[in-house]
């Protein structure tokens, strides 16, 4: 296990580079976070589709949110990775196909988590904006939005866990990430095939297991907030 | 350009085979892991339910693993790496009878056995503990209050969460591609490397996932809502 | 019927129930009351056994319930127990409900609880209510139909823990004419409540309890008279002035 390390843990990290291009961990975080970014504004957009007033709107979000969702994240990455290309004529860097297809399967999922959160409001905080005269835009984007993406902080965070683990799949379109890096190891090394997919495994929970804490420890502060528990806890 | 959709090149022939038999694969995938998944989570429900500290820790774990590693990885981790356990004659036959199908029904199963046995014990936890005391106040023992009072609660509270996973295990039939496993999103890239009809290929599997998903969800729906539990 | 005699409870370190001894004559109805957290719950809950006691001994019916020999299921299909919040069990409809401790206990088919379910329904005054759900009948009615199901295997005993606190006031009157009518058909009857109406009509013996103490035992005429106990008095006009 550890001469695996020894020999492998940089490549485990970095990939190939500064010799070839950046992969491994980090351009699975890399990776993971371009697309929750990416995906962020599609899902305020799909949200706010889903819980305003114009039904073309709503039916064309909520007919988006239902196909994505029936579909397997890999079939999209087959679309964007061997389909997307052909279609606008010119090839694509397989770490992009990635990210669009996390991108599209994911504003599906965070989209439905933003919509959540702003059914979640109470009444009274969009009357109130309206009984101050704001109009639509200043009421979603200054009241709204800022409240609700607030209380779904631990949904986001938990998609980012959701997405890093997705990413994996990058490992069967040559992505160079974490998991295709271990895959070339193990082509390597075909004697430890259960060290390596250890030290996989290990890495992606140590990651995924820390991030789902937080979640957890977010979902409390911010459920004391909104209690206004916090405050006696601050007194006390 | 130039590219005509034409679906009948691969609905036909040795392609239509294949596609048929994808989808044959992927429903032993999904219809086997999800029975082998739900029986193993309801074994480790009630092992957690034990106040025993080694056994609920040793659940909690294995919960753990399987909720914050890759899906991906969990597949190759018993590909790769229990084949190597295994002696070599064993491997070879266990190759000859394409075994990738048996590694990803247990991978799967025990995922979603993890995933479940969480949502049965949250379906628990939301039963109010003051039903527990009038089942036992009626004269109910402990597994009388369960069987008749606590469990057909948990279920009810259960069921919309264990047909999310239903749905999420379906399309998780797919990973079972990444070590082999000759299943729908298999055969379509397979079809589509041999005929180059990248968007026919695709095109009819993404639509067969579709449908069965759909199938899927409406079931859900309306199982959800049958079974809904109503409390004031 | 029943019989305290010397009984204390702990809480850990915190005594809740002090030495109580006293007794409920066969087919009488007791009242207790008392401040919150004078071990109005404790006390009535130790009589099936939801709580243990650490002293002194409780007998119903002449036996010593904390005996070994006592199969404490038995007991308690011989005590029915209504709690404040009813706790109807949400998955059953309401005949269902009744017939549960028919069927589960005394393994009775469907068909042949049903009927003794619905005569105890219409009892009840909720014979129409036998296939509603619990969610979708009123909090007055879904007390009705928890006495229902704590009666059908014909208990000696009846213990309420507050049965009409969690009622809006036009809700009250219909459990308490309910209680009203058991109380005159001579089961033995112990009510945590704080009706005094209720408790000054039916009751035969007011217990008041006060920091886990029995401070006072007496018929309603004294308790209600200006002899009664300084206590009482203190604790009547204080929740004269809440209601
Ligand atoms: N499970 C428990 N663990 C620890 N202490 C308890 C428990 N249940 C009750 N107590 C304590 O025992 C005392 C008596 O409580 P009990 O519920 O019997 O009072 P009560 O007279 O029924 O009050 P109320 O009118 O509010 O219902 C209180 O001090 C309470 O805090
Ligand atoms: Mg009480």
């Amino acid at each position: 296990m550890l001469e695996i390390i020894r020999e492998y843990g940089l490549m485990l990290l970095i990939g190939e580079y500064p010799h070839g291009k950046l992969g491994g961990l980090a351009l699975t975080l890399i990776i993971s976070i371009v697309s929750l970014a990416v995906t962020f504004p599609c899902a305020i957009l799909i949200a706010l589709a889903r819980t305003g007033q114009s039904r073309p709107l709503k039916a064309i979000a909520s007919g988006f949110v239902h196909s994505v969702r029936a579909i397997p994240l890999l079939m999209l990455i087959f679309w964007a990775y061997f389909a997307l290309p052909m279609a606008i004529g010119f090839p694509i860097d397989a770490t992009y196909t990635l990210i669009i297809a996390i991108v599209v399967y994911q504003a599906a999922y965070l989209g439905e988590i933003i919509a959540a959160g702003i059914q979640g409001l109470p009444n009274g905080q969009v009357e109130a904006a309206k009984a101050l005269g704001l109009g639509y835009v200043p009421t979603t984007f200054r009241v709204i939005l800022p409240q609700a993406i607030f209380n779904v902080i631990p949904g986001i965070v938990n998609q980012l866990t959701t997405i890093i683990k997705e990413s994996s799949l990058g490992s069967i379109i040559a992505v160079s990430e974490l998991s295709y890096v271990m895959l070339q190891v193990n082509s390597n090394e075909v004697t430890k095939p259960l060290q390596i997919f250890g030290i996989l495994a290990a890495t992606y929970f140590i990651l995924c297991f820390a991030l789902s804490q937080a979640t957890n420890w977010l979902e409390r502060r911010i459920a004391n907030r909104r209690t206004g528990r916090v405050l006696v806890e601050v007194i006390a | 350009m130039g590219y005509h959709l034409d679906f009948g090149k691969v609905l036909q022939g040795e392609y239509l085979d294949l596609i048929l038999q994808g989808i044959q694969t992927t429903m032993v995938l999904f219809v086997l892991s999800w029975i082998f998944g739900l029986v193993l989570a309801i074994i480790l429900t009630v092992v957690r339910a034990v106040k025993f500290r080694p056994t609920q820790l040793l659940v909690a774990a294995f919960v753990e693993y399987h909720r914050n590693v890759p899906m991906l990885i969990q597949l190759f981790v018993w590909y790769f790496g229990f084949a190597v356990v295994l002696p070599d004659a064993v491997n070879e036959y266990l190759n000859d009878i394409g075994a990738e199908i048996g590694y990803a029904i247990v991978a799967l199963a025990l995922n979603k056995a993890a995933y479940m046995s969480e949502d049965f014990r949250s379906g628990m936890r939301s039963i109010h503990p003051a039903q527990m005391e009038a089942a036992r106040s009626i004269g109910l023992t402990y597994l009388g209050a369960m069987r008749w009072v606590i469990l057909p609660q948990a279920w009810r509270l259960a069921l919309p969460a264990l047909l999310g996973q239903t749905l999420i295990l379906f399309k998780g039939t797919s990973l079972a591609a990444g070590i082999g496993v000759a299943e729908l999103s298999y055969q379509a890239r397979y079809i589509e490397e041999q005929s180059f009809r990248i968007f026919e290929a695709y095109g009819i599997a993404t639509a067969i996932y579709m449908l069965i998903s759909f199938a899927i969800m409406w079931l859900s729906a309306v199982l959800s809502d049958r079974f809904r539990l109503r409390v004031k | 019927m029943i019989e305290f005699q010397g009984v204390s409870k702990w809480f850990g370190p915190l005594k809740v129930i002090k030495e109580i001894s006293a007794t409920v004559d066969k087919g009488t109805t007791i009242v207790l009351c008392g401040p919150s957290g004078s071990g109005k719950s404790t006390l009535v809950r130790t009589v099936n056994r939801l709580e243990s006691i650490q002293e002194g001994t409780i007998t119903v019916g002449g036996m010593d319930i904390n005996a070994k020999s006592v199969n404490v299921n038995t007991l308690r299909t011989g005590i029915g127990f209504i709690f404040q919040q009813f706790n109807l069990f949400p998955h059953l409809t309401v005949i269902d409900n009744v017939m549960l401790p028919l069927r589960r206990i005394h393994k009775q088919s469907r068909k042949e609880a049903l009927p003794a379910a619905l005569l105890m329904l219409e009892r009840v005054g909720l014979a129409d209510k036998a296939n509603s759900l619990p969610a979708d009948i009123s909090g007055g009615q879904s007390q009705r139909v928890a006495i229902a199901r704590s009666l059908i295997l014909k208990p000696e005993v009846l213990i309420l823990d507050e049965p009409t606190s969690a009622l809006d006031p036009e809700m009250v009157s219909e459990v308490l004419k309910l209680l009203r009518q058991l109380s005159g058909e001579g089961i033995t009857m112990m009510c945590v409540t704080h009706e005094m109406g209720f408790a000054r009509e039916v009751a035969d013996r007011i217990w008041f309890l006060k920091n886990g103490a029995l401070t006072f035992d007496a018929k309603p005429e004294l308790f209600f008279s200006s002899g009664t106990h300084p206590d009482v008095r203190g604790f009547l006009s204080s929740i004269q002035k809440n209601h």
